[in-house]
């Protein structure tokens, strides 16, 4: 059974600031769900909704089955980790952590009980159980956080950007460890990040939001390789964006982009609209097969390389043709090519995916230009 | 033209010896025209006679305090509350009129209390005495709990209070376990203000004590009787209780821990429910004993009387005049020198930022009446003018109101602005013109605006040096004596709408910059 649903949610601000128009979302039991969006595009609103920390403008919001839309925050039972902790800075760490279990008036033993259970857990040293939040690194602080979120027992945690105060190698190790407790407990997270990376490594499904509506739900997979539009494309990794012409007849579909006929016959264009002789044809770098002699593909062009980046584990390339330029990226050893050379690229159609093209103009949707 | 002279100025400044010399003169005016006049009366300190007398009127001092601020605690700190977790329209209401009192000028407020609870024209339930100080009192602090307390509550990350809330919280247990501790050193400090500023105050008081004495008032006593030694002993000793209380509250707000425990998170569950029956006590109390009787006397102009005579109201139009005069020079005055000063305490130059600023606390919590005595002894060598000894009055305790506030905003200046602006090619003063002067300007502009309003609205020291002069809060206390109320209210208006108007130039200027 879904544990947390929302219907048509809206939330809008004093001075018509619209932060959620008509969200709906079922999150279900025991997944780890990541909101994963630009600054302003609601996710947060959206956590602090289910929180009750904003009541919404409109719209239902119930958690297990309960119908929680007018409830207090302290009447939800929802465990919360807050974007710079919000430890309070007059109580030590055990005393933190006790909180919430001395709320719900629990016998002192079995409060000092979970709190050590719970410090243990988040792979905090007991030993400075007695040390004030100000006394701690940015990373012990995180693990108290956690802790506390915890004591409360709830079965579902949400986390604010819990990550975000940290430097990224810390970052990196705990949302790990963050996503192996939440499983070991069996709770629900929702958890809102601004990082793809992040969002990527830790969600078993990612809602992808923009302008307070949700752009896709999906597994991270799916939201990669099947993004369910541009904006969806161009936030989740790097796109090469053609603006094309296409023609279609029975099973066979031609593009005319970076000045010559393509065959997207294979291509997914299953978001394109019928009757459409515009198209935004969407190719992912990695696709993309740079080579110095004539391909076998059908479809290819000519070009120079313009930028060499080395990136580790990749090697990027921008890569100039007559008619604009493309991004591709290869993996990291192996040949590599050097700024100036000529060389063809090509790719499969079945690699490409086919969209409407945008009322407004692509730069608006995309945010930047392109070929 | 301002060019030029800010170009030759600049010129100057090249000269370090300049900035230094400026900082002399500031120390020396300090010392000479402000500090000592104000704790000189300290210097007759081995003839103190401590009989009955002055420790009846201490005691009742004490007392009043207590009462005044304990008051503004029990209903200021949840008023406060109320006021930093409202919105918008509600809270620029609640604000302006948890303001008002402060506005008002003492006089003013003095006598509009009493008319409220004393005359024939209010309530007349309580007589002039004890009671009447008590709530006139408690009118005039509670400003200060209200506002500090409700500063420190929006400081506070409201984060702190969600994530209680998060854990199970009701609003009630976040208060006491989690707000309220975190806020204690502004209690602390706003307990401070209203306590000190009760057992100070003089002017209104004196229209309402009847036959009571406070201290400040048996300072007046005393010196209108000639009795110039028993004066000057309860100047002493009340200048020396006021400092004493005002380190030791320093101390406890570094010091003071309190964990209020044991008590049930669920029984303040029920209570918090009854949220709006605890808003309505505290709004009542507010309205009732504090907003209405200060404003009362408006009410009581409501009503058509024919005007004073002319003489009257060429007395009143005279006294707002000297005012004006004594206001403005001072004003100007400490700008000129007490800017350097504050220059000195917000760059703690020469290491002595602390001891200038400790220094100019104590001249802030001397009691007016104290520190007028003790000035007109300091100066009573040269037998100087009246008006003279007023002005060097006004001087002396709105000194710390100009200095204060700039030298704050100097400090909280990042180093950095000016530093910056040295690499690009800028000497020291005109780093100070163009850019440390324009991020000032707010502080600058509220701090002579305050010591302009402190100097039109005070009594106390006005009557300890004068006798034949009269500002018009003096005035207002001669009519109020001799009955003359509707004279009283037209003069207490006027005062007002003064205040008034400074204040929202006050408001313009701080939202301007």
């Amino acid at each position: 059974m879904p544990d947390v649903v929302l219907k048509g949610v809206s939330k809008v601000f004093p001075g018509n600031v619209v932060a959620l128009q008509r969200v709906d979302l079922a999150v279900k039991d025991k997944d780890y769900v990541v909101l994963l969006g630009p600054s302003g595009c609601g996710k947060t609103s959206l956590l602090k909704s289910i929180a009750g920390i904003y009541l919404p403008t409109s719209g239902s919001i119930s958690i297990g089955k309960k119908d929680v839309t007018s409830l207090r925050i302290e009447d939800r039972n929802v465990g919360m980790m807050f974007q710079n902790y919000a430890l309070f800075p007059h109580l030590s760490v055990e005393k933190n952590v006790s909180y919430g279990p001395q709320m719900r008036e629990l016998p002192l033993e079995k409060t000092k009980e979970i709190a050590h259970a719970m410090l243990e857990l988040a792979k905090f040293p007991l030993d400075r159980a007695n040390a004030k939040p100000s006394e701690l690194s940015g990373g012990m602080q995180q693990r108290v956080a956690l802790a506390r979120a915890l004591a409360s027992q709830s079965p579902i945690i949400l986390l604010d950007e819990p990550l975000s105060a940290l430097d990224a190698k810390i970052g990196e190790e705990l949302r790990l460890e963050l996503r192996r407790l939440v499983k070991k407990l069996g709770l629900t997270a929702i958890h809102v990040t601004h990082s793809q990376d992040e969002a990527m490594s830790t969600a078993d499904t990612i809602v992808v939001m923009n302008n307070g509506e949700i752009m896709q739900v999906g597994t991270p997979e799916e939201v990669y390789f099947k993004p369910a539009n541009l904006f969806v494309a161009d936030f989740i990794g790097e796109a090469n964006f053609f603006e094309a012409e296409v023609s279609r007849s029975g099973k066979k579909t031609a593009g005319h982009f970076l000045g010559k006929f393509f065959d997207l016959s294979s291509s997914d264009s299953s978001r394109l609209a019928q009757g459409a002789n515009r198209a935004v044809v969407v190719i992912r770098p990695e696709k993309m097969v740079v080579t110095k002699n004539k391909p076998f593909h059908k479809n290819f062009v000519k070009g120079k390389i313009s930028i060499r980046r080395f990136l580790g584990e990749k090697i990027r390339y921008e890569i100039s043709s007559d008619f604009g330029e493309i991004v591709v990226k290869r993996m990291g050893f192996g040949r590599s090519f050097h700024n100036g050379d000529s060389v063809f690229i090509s790719f499969d159609s079945a690699d490409a995916l086919l969209f409407d093209f945008p009322r407004d103009h692509m730069e608006k949707i995309v945010g930047r230009k392109t070929a | 033209m301002r060019k030029l002279i800010g170009r030759k100025i600049d010129i100057f400044s090249k000269n370090g010896a300049i900035s230094n010399a400026l900082y002399i003169s500031a120390i020396i005016f300090f010392l000479f025209f402000i500090f000592l006049p104000a704790i000189f009366v300290l210097s007759m300190g081995t003839k103190i006679e401590i009989n009955r007398q002055v420790l009846d009127a201490l005691f009742t001092s004490f007392q009043i305090a207590l009462i005044a601020t304990s008051f503004s605690l029990l209903f200021g700190i949840p008023m406060a509350w109320m006021i930093s977790r409202s919105g918008g329209m509600k809270k620029e209401i609640l604000n302006t009129f948890v303001d008002m009192p402060l506005i008002l000028p003492t006089a003013a407020l003095g006598f509009s209390v009493y008319l409220f609870w004393g005359s024939q024209y209010g309530l007349a339930i309580l007589e002039k005495g004890f009671w009447m100080i008590a709530a006139l009192h408690t009118a005039f602090v509670f400003p200060y709990v209200v506002r500090t307390v409700s500063a420190a509550f929006e400081e506070l990350d409201l984060a702190y209070e969600t994530a209680a809330r998060s854990l199970g919280a009701n609003i009630l247990t976040v208060f006491r376990t989690v707000s309220f501790p975190l806020v204690k050193s502004a209690v602390i400090i706003g307990a401070m203000l209203a306590f000190t500023h009760s057992l100070c105050e003089t002017g209104a008081t004196m229209m309402v004590a009847g036959a009571v004495s406070t201290a400040p008032i048996l300072v007046l006593n005393f010196k209108n009787a000639g009795d110039m030694p028993a004066a000057a002993s309860t100047s002493i000793i009340l200048i020396i209780s006021a400092v004493a209380f005002l380190f030791l509250a320093k101390y406890l707000a570094r010091r003071a821990s309190f964990s209020l425990d044991g008590v049930s998170p669920r029984l303040e569950a029920r209570l918090s429910r009854l949220g709006s029956i605890r808003d309505g006590a505290v709004l009542g109390f507010f309205f009732l004993l504090i907003l209405i009787p200060a404003f009362f006397l408006f009410i009581f102009l409501l009503q058509p009387r024919e005007l004073p005579p002319q003489e009257q109201i060429g007395l009143i139009i005279g006294s707002l005049g000297t005012s004006f005069l004594v206001a403005t020079i001072v004003t100007l005055v400490n700008l000129v020198f007490g800017f350097a000063m504050a220059m000195l305490i917000g760059r703690n130059k020469w290491g002595l930022g602390k001891l200038f600023e400790s220094a100019n606390e104590v001249v802030l919590v001397v009691p007016t009446s104290a520190l007028g005595f003790s000035l007109a002894l300091y100066w009573s060598g040269l037998q100087l003018p009246e008006l003279l000894v007023i002005i060097l009055a006004h001087l002396s305790f709105t000194y710390p109101f100009v200095v204060t506030p700039i030298a704050a905003a100097v400090s909280q200046i990042d180093k950095n602005l000016g530093e910056a602006a040295s690499t690009l090619g800028a000497n020291p003063f005109r780093v100070l013109r163009t850019i440390t002067f324009p991020l000032i300007l707010p502080s600058v502009l509220a701090g002579v605006v305050m010591a302009f309003m402190r100097s039109i609205s005070e009594t106390g020291a006005t009557l300890a040096v004068a006798k034949n002069v009269s500002t018009v809060p003096v005035l207002i206390v001669n009519l109020v004596k001799s009955n003359n109320l509707y004279e009283a209210a037209i003069a207490c208006t006027i005062l007002f709408a003064v205040s008034f108007v400074f204040l929202i130039i006050m408001r313009r200027g701080a939202k301007h910059a």
